[in-house]
């Protein structure tokens, strides 16, 4: 199984596959049935805010969790290695990588848009080549995706901003909800052979789902060089982070925030673990320096490179912004942080005079 | 069903946050609170002056330093370590046959192959010596494919100055024009006084072809670099070396970048004008 980051992703390939109808009675049995190949299969828990192993029942497909289904492919904490010391000081590192096949039921289309964004990073075109880790455990999931229907999307959603409805990303197959059940869509290798073990209607006759509903479209039309435009106008910055408490919660529960710290953590002295950690660069130690120097030691730098990262520096690397519009950030900030005012109020801000002056805001 | 398993040999070698266990060989006191930790590794890595690694010690932590050893003196790698925080701690407290982890080469280095043919001024400050040296002696090394060599070290305190016995050579050698300097009047130094900035720019190198380089404290490379530019050198000219706080070293871990680049893997050498291209984020 671990040989699958040298296979490659074959089981990643789409695949133009027949639609099939599922009636809503058979759903537990399709569970059952996902339950029972090997690995583990997840579900949404809302009380939970997050996915968790599925224990029988119908799933509670109403609305998105808390947090993002990032963390099956990049963990909130991971081992990657384990030393040992010997009684001569001489020390034995054993690499760690995650060998179980994971079936999650029930993530959302902005959650398989945001995995596709974390690719480019811990891909094989990523900076650094595919990542070991993050590739075993990216080609071990299959992610069945719920598209939302009208009840599902909030005040916080605004997907439509990022792309079309029928965008899939990297789902392997969709679940639309359609009256009396769903209609199943496998949309790679992985998806079909999900498909294959739903106790589908085979007579019935398959409805046309209705697109997926998405939240609102926000303006970010030539955003990228607006952000770049106003790095330095520090009252702007400053005035939208006037509330953020620097506590991270908007890159945890974000499905493309990827940033990690990495730690030891010992058993005794002889024995322990390497783990990388979700980071956020909200928090202030964040790129502070051993000598005490922070290039963004203040709140408004660092919220800026959390949305000059999404809206302009990753677009400029991979033609593609690092957000999906769920609105988890907005539901979850304790302060009413809302990353669509920082996105309005740099579209609307008169660009920067020659001399450096302070433009006034006139909108 | 295991939780995790062993990597294969493949992947291990994919796997570019697994170190190489080292062994120290020695540890050199190089200034106040600074050491330079020489390591042996099973694989000596190929790598150019200017690269960085990653030196940890397994229950501690790892962290990003320049390789301050040039790349023809072969046998080991060596880091040039200022006890400043845990894992910096940890490693002054080595002692040969210590076992460490190294993941290097890390990032790029200078491109001293294209300046052959130029006149090359260094101007230094305290340890931003650490990038430097393994570059000056790589010039000496290739010393008649240069032309004049101009050094300018500079510190705080005398005690602050690394790399005694290098200096005591380039004192006297011939080949370079080794100018060294304090910031401000010290009991027993007789040398010179002054701040880096200042003294390159009484020096006034030339800058017809030639290439300056700078390294220092953050704020030692903000003065620097508008004398380079006083002085004649274009941004394309001048070429730094940058430090930031850096985990991963392969530029997935976020935290090191300066606009859309990250200092780890583009960097950490950059030309002035690179970096104008970039946030003024420094």
């Amino acid at each position: 199984m671990a040989d699958q980051v040298s296979a490659g992703v074959p089981h990643n390939t789409p695949v133009e596959a027949e639609l099939t109808f599922l009636a809503a009675d058979k759903l537990v049995a399709w569970l059952a049935a996902l339950a029972a190949r090997e690995g583990d299969l997840l579900v949404p828990d809302r009380q939970a805010g997050t996915f968790v192993p599925w224990t029988g029942g119908e799933p509670d497909l109403a609305k998105m969790t808390a947090t993002s289904a990032k963390g099956i492919v990049l963990p909130q904490h991971e081992t990657f290695l384990s030393y040992a010391y010997d009684d001569d000081g001489k020390v034995a590192v054993t690499p760690r990588v995650a060998d179980t096949p994971t079936t999650v039921f029930g993530i959302r289309l902005c959650d398989a848009r945001g995995i596709r964004c974390i690719d480019q990073t811990f891909g094989e075109n990523g900076p650094s080549g595919a990542d070991p880790n993050y590739t075993v455990r990216r080609n071990l999931a299959t992610f069945v995706a719920v598209a939302c229907t009208p009840a599902d999307v909030d005040a916080a959603c605004f997907c439509a901003t990022f792309g079309p409805a029928d965008d899939f990303g990297v789902a392997d197959v969709v679940v639309h909800p359609v009256d009396g059940g769903y209609v199943v869509r496998p949309l790679t290798e992985k998806g079909l052979a999900a498909a294959a073990v739903a106790p589908v209607d085979t007579g019935a006759t398959v409805p046309e789902p209705p697109l997926p509903s998405q939240g609102t479209a926000i303006d970010i039309e030539g955003i990228e060089q607006k952000l770049l435009a106003h790095f330095d106008d520090d009252e702007l910055w400053s005035d939208v982070t006037e509330h953020c408490l620097s506590c991270g919660a908007c890159s945890f529960v974000c499905p493309t925030c990827y940033c990690f710290s990495i730690a030891d953590e010992a058993r005794g002295s002889e024995c322990g673990d390497r783990l990388r950690s979700w980071d956020s660069c909200g928090f202030a130690c964040y790129s502070k320096e051993a000598s005490g120097h922070n290039p963004r030691g203040r709140n408004a730098q660092r919220f800026r490179n959390r949305v000059n990262h999404k809206f302009a520096y990753y677009p400029e690397l991979y033609n593609l912004e690092s957000c999906v519009g769920c609105g988890r950030c907005v539901r979850a900030c304790p302060a009413a942080v809302d990353i669509r005012d920082m996105v309005e109020a740099v579209m609307r801000r008169p660009a920067p005079t020659k001399d450096g002056a302070k433009a006034e805001v006139t909108a | 069903m295991t939780d995790t398993v062993t990597m294969t040999p493949g992947q291990a070698a994919r796997a570019k946050l697994i170190p190489q266990v080292g062994t120290v060989s020695e540890v050199v006191p190089e200034a106040l609170d600074i050491v330079s930790v020489r390591v042996q590794l099973p694989e000596m890595p190929d790598f150019e002056p200017g690269q960085v690694g990653q030196l940890g010690i397994f229950g501690v932590g790892e962290a990003t330093f320049v390789i301050s050893s040039p790349p023809h003196e072969r046998g080991y790698v060596q880091f040039t370590v200022a006890r400043v925080g845990e894992v910096t701690r940890a490693i002054h407290d080595l002692t040969p046959g210590d076992s460490v982890g190294v993941r290097a080469p890390l990032g790029k280095g200078f491109p001293y192959r294209d300046w052959y043919g130029k006149d090359i001024v260094i101007a230094a400050g305290g340890i931003g010596m650490a990038p430097l040296r393994p570059l000056l002696l790589t010039l000496l090394e290739e010393r008649d494919k240069f032309g004049a060599l101009k050094l300018i070290y500079g510190a705080r305190e005398p005690e602050l100055l690394s790399y005694g016995a290098d200096r005591a050579v380039w004192a006297t050698l011939d080949g370079v024009d080794y100018v060294e300097t304090i910031d401000r009047e010290y009991p027993g130094w007789t040398g010179r006084l002054g701040m880096v900035p200042p003294v390159l720019e009484e020096e006034a190198p030339s800058a017809v072809n030639a290439i300056g380089i700078t390294c220092g404290p953050p704020i030692m490379i903000k003065y620097t670099l508008p004398v380079f530019e006083k002085l004649g050198f274009k941004p394309e000219q001048v070429v730094t070396t940058l430090e930031r706080r850096m985990k991963c070293g392969i530029g997935i871990c976020g935290r090191c970048n300066i606009g859309h680049k990250y200092v780890c893997v583009d960097g950490p050498v950059f030309t002035l004008a690179e970096l104008n291209e970039l946030p003024d984020e420094l």
